[in-house]
């Protein structure tokens, strides 16, 4: 790219092409082939692609009238993220990100799918925050209107500009793991999700997977997998009933039970992709006496707030109503399950949505990672070692620990569950690799942009994975990836899907619940490495 | 001219700290934002600082009396002041050295300018000999502001990000150290900038006794000093906001509290978004409470 002005060029070709050739190599590990990708000709002609020749968006092209209407539409928006009233939540932030970036750069190779692409300039952390930089210079300061280019304010906003804007705006997992890295402390992640939110809460653009399938359903139907409570019923009756096949113990899992100490808000998608995970923790919180629910209201039973990811309004509503269930339930605390986003919501986030006098705020709201490692500490439960012994690694969710500081507490119980088999990541902690499916992308199915999150997004973490585990790539040797995130493993199953990791090597996953109770003496082994989970 | 010289040389460090004192103003005059730390935190217990962790890996934090403050949260600052540790560590453009020298000069043409002050005010107090600190700055001044000039404009990557306005700060830079070495190889004891901010104190400067290069630089320098708080070189105090406020603020709400009595009114405020899923003529709160479907057709 010669010049950043070339974003606006209307032409239907993408600004870059993925070569395969060109990506991060996962050499000595696994060889790959260059195949070119064919994507359907009726996609190509009704879709946009010009951005990198992917899409999530199945937006078929406006008329000139209807363009002008979004280039107006979306010029109001960025006035809105300006504006103190329509955006309190994260306007200090944005502005200073915008206004103060000294351009060094710095930022650059922190991010994972600028990495993976082999560098291209368009994935680079600060480059979709120069375009809305730039934009926002020309059209809301003065010296960007008397002076334009020479103060950076050139580029057009054209139409074919705000649709690869859109675009860019997902190929950000908002892992902010740039932020650690500037010098200045600008947030290109914020940036990228302020985006997000204009396009959402002015002009109503978000995947589907999100925005209708997402909070829009959440608010509707009850889940985010769209399960009704009865649905939800008859699951938890299935899981009774598998816990007793497997163990042999008759566990009752709480459901609506008022004045419980604890409302336990698992990942919905988890009832549906790993329902052993909700297993593992009614098994682990029934042996050590944890006095829980879980609730059957529509919504309560599914802890996932996607509205993080996009839409301030739909965070608030998701969330408000988390905590009224909480409320009604009587419970003094809510605490999170292994969902990344979720922890962050409640935890960090809505601190700051609701006053401190109301009800809802004075519910206590935590991890699930603390009450885990108690309960491991405690000696509640009898634990066994060396049922674990195999190479278990973890991945560090972005959420839980560079965004809310959760560190210690996982390691602790991996550290006192494990025969000694237990193996850091390198880098790991904050300063970890996204898996590649933050944000969303891990459900994102839409049109061919699963093709590109599996070959961009996941692949640093593919490598790091692999390098953890390459004194023990033995395909007799099982080994195991913990992740403490729903979004997370759903990265993971793509990832062994794509790479055939498990075929290859023999490397499986699973959430951290289950390694605790497959560590428990006094039922069978829980986890099944010679087989993956779904 | 001379008095108009005169003005601007008393003008300028008013206009600097006032126009700081604005910006400041006005930036902590913005909604409290919703909490967006991002770890490790320079602050909480030594233990947690050093992996990163945070007073949410324990249980019932909310109850506990978790330590608020550590010196290290401003202590960690002087890392990026000093050494640029960030730049140094993650900057692929090998671009720390010419901006640590670039930095270093402006730290040392502010010492410059308080050694000129204190020896204008304290007259039986000789300084003449901490000559040294501006011949550091205008040295490290051209070799940083020239590498960092080069570099954007060699570089593709970074010539792709890089402005005008870029080049026209750095050769800015580049034009203050450039005179204000010149006026060392002119006079090696730099008589003349003594001479010069001893007649700002008194209101009287001799112009006369001056050369014009020595007034050049120093009116390069006053420009400079009013420049700062509305240009790119404010980069360096809005630190405080993005670190201190931002990035490193992990308090959670009290009741009662002045953050508290900003949520409850930032609640209040109208919505004002157009989406199809927003209710625009209605507050944050109703919006908020409003949890069933209602899509405007």
């Amino acid at each position: 790219m010669k010049s950043l002005k070339d974003f606006s060029i209307e032409t239907k070709e993408p600004l870059v092409k993925i070569e395969d050739n060109e990506l991060v190599s996962l050499a000595p590990y696994i060889t790959e082939e260059n195949h070119p990708n064919k994507f359907s000709k009726e996609w190509i002609e009704k879709y946009d692609f010009s951005l990198d020749g992917y899409t999530v968006f199945p937006i078929e092209n406006p008329n000139e009238e209807e363009k002008a209407q979004i280039v107006k539409k979306f010029l109001t928006g960025i006035q809105k993220l300006i504006l103190p009233e329509s955006n309190w939540t994260l306007m200090k932030p944005l502005l200073l990100s915008l206004k103060y970036c000294v351009k060094c750069n710095t930022c650059a190779d922190a991010c994972h799918v600028y990495i993976g692409s082999g560098k291209k300039e368009i994935y680079r952390p600060n480059f979709r925050s120069e375009i809305l930089r730039r934009i926002y210079k020309r059209h809301f300061t003065t010296s960007g209107k008397l002076l334009k280019s020479f103060v950076g304010a050139d580029i057009e906003v054209t139409y074919a500009a705000i649709r690869r804007l859109l675009e860019l705006a997902y190929r950000c997992t908002l892992c902010r793991r740039c932020v650690l890295q500037c010098p200045v402390g600008i947030d290109n992640g914020l940036i990228a999700r302020e985006l997000r939110k204009l396009f959402s809460q002015e002009l109503g653009m978000a995947p589907v997977e999100i925005f209708l399938k997402g909070t829009r359903l959440h608010l509707k139907a009850g889940s985010t997998t769209g399960m009704r409570t009865e649905a939800f019923r008859d699951i938890i009756k299935f899981i009774e009933d598998d816990i007793q096949e497997k163990t042999g113990r008759k566990i009752k899992i709480p459901v609506d039970k008022k004045g419980a100490e604890i409302l336990l808000y698992h990942n919905g998608g988890e009832y549906i992709s790993w329902p052993d995970h909700i297993a593992a923790f009614a098994i682990l919180f029934d042996a050590a006496g944890i006095n829980y629910t879980l609730s059957s209201e529509t919504i309560g039973y599914d802890g996932v707030n996607y509205g993080a990811w996009y839409d301030d309004v739909e965070l608030a509503r998701v969330g408000l109503r988390h905590l009224e269930i909480a409320h009604e339930l009587g419970v003094k605390k809510v605490v999170i399950g292994e969902c990344g986003h979720s922890h962050k919501v409640y935890t960090v986030i809505f601190d700051r949505i609701l006053p401190a006098s109301s009800p809802l705020w004075n519910i206590q709201r935590e991890s699930c990672l603390p009450l885990m490692w108690e309960i491991v500490k405690s000696g509640r439960i009898k634990l066994d070692p060396s049922r674990n012994n195999f190479p278990v690694t973890m991945h560090d969710s972005c959420n839980i620990v560079r965004l809310m500081g959760i560190y210690k507490p996982q390691r602790d119980i991996i550290k006192a569950i494990t025969p000694g088999t237990f193996r850091e990541m390198n880098p790991n902690g904050s300063m970890n690799y996204c898996c590649g499916g933050g944000s969303g992308f891990a459900i994102f199915r839409t049109l061919n942009f699963p093709v590109w999150k599996n070959k961009v997004s996941l692949r640093v973490k593919t490598k790091q994975i692999l390098d953890t585990f390459s004194d023990v790539l033995d395909k007799d040797i099982p080994k195991h990836v913990v992740a403490t995130c729903s979004n997370c493993k759903g990265s993971l199953r793509d990832m062994i899907h794509a790479y055939q990791l498990f075929d290859r090597f023999k490397i499986n996953y699973s959430g951290l619940a289950d390694l605790i109770v497959n560590a428990m003496v006094d039922i069978p082994p829980f986890l099944n490495l010679e087989e993956l989970p779904e | 001219m001379e008095a108009l010289l005169l003005f601007l040389a008393v003008l300028s460090p008013v206009a600097l700290t006032a126009g700081i004192a604005i910006k400041f103003y006005k930036i902590s005059q913005m909604p409290l934002n919703i909490r967006w730390e991002i770890y490790p935190l320079p602050k909480g217990e030594l233990e947690k600082i050093r992996y990163g962790g945070s007073y949410m890996e324990e249980i019932d934090w909310v109850k506990k009396n978790n330590p608020r403050r550590s010196y290290f949260e401003f202590v960690e600052p002087f890392k990026e002041l000093f050494f640029l540790h960030r730049v140094h560590k993650f900057n692929k453009y090998g671009l720390w050295i010419w901006s640590m020298a670039l930095h270093w000069a402006v730290g040392l043409l502010f010492g410059t300018l308080i050694i000129l002050l204190l020896d204008g005010i304290f007259t039986d107090i000789d300084l003449s000999g901490l000559v040294i600190v501006p011949i550091f700055s205008y040295v490290l001044g051209v070799f940083g502001s020239l590498g960092l000039i080069a570099k954007r404009f060699i570089n593709k990557e970074l010539k792709l990000y890089t402005s005008g306005i870029e080049y026209f700060n750095l050769i800015f830079l580049l034009l203050i150290f450039f005179t204000g070495f010149l006026s060392f190889i002119q006079d090696s004891s730099l008589s003349e900038a003594f001479i010069y901010v001893d007649g700002v104190l008194k209101l009287s400067i001799p112009f006369d006794e001056i050369s014009s290069l020595t007034i050049i630089h120093f009116l390069l320098v006053e420009l400079f000093l009013m420049y700062i708080p509305f240009s790119k070189f404010f980069h360096g105090p809005v630190k405080f906001f993005t670190f201190h406020k931002i990035l490193w603020s992990d308090e959670f709400q009290t009741k009662g509290s002045k953050e508290e009595k900003k949520i409850m009114q930032q609640l209040h405020y109208k919505v004002r978004w157009s989406g199809p899923h927003m209710l625009s003529d209605q507050n944050w709160l109703e919006n908020a409470k409003n949890t069933n479907l209602h899509e405007k057709s």
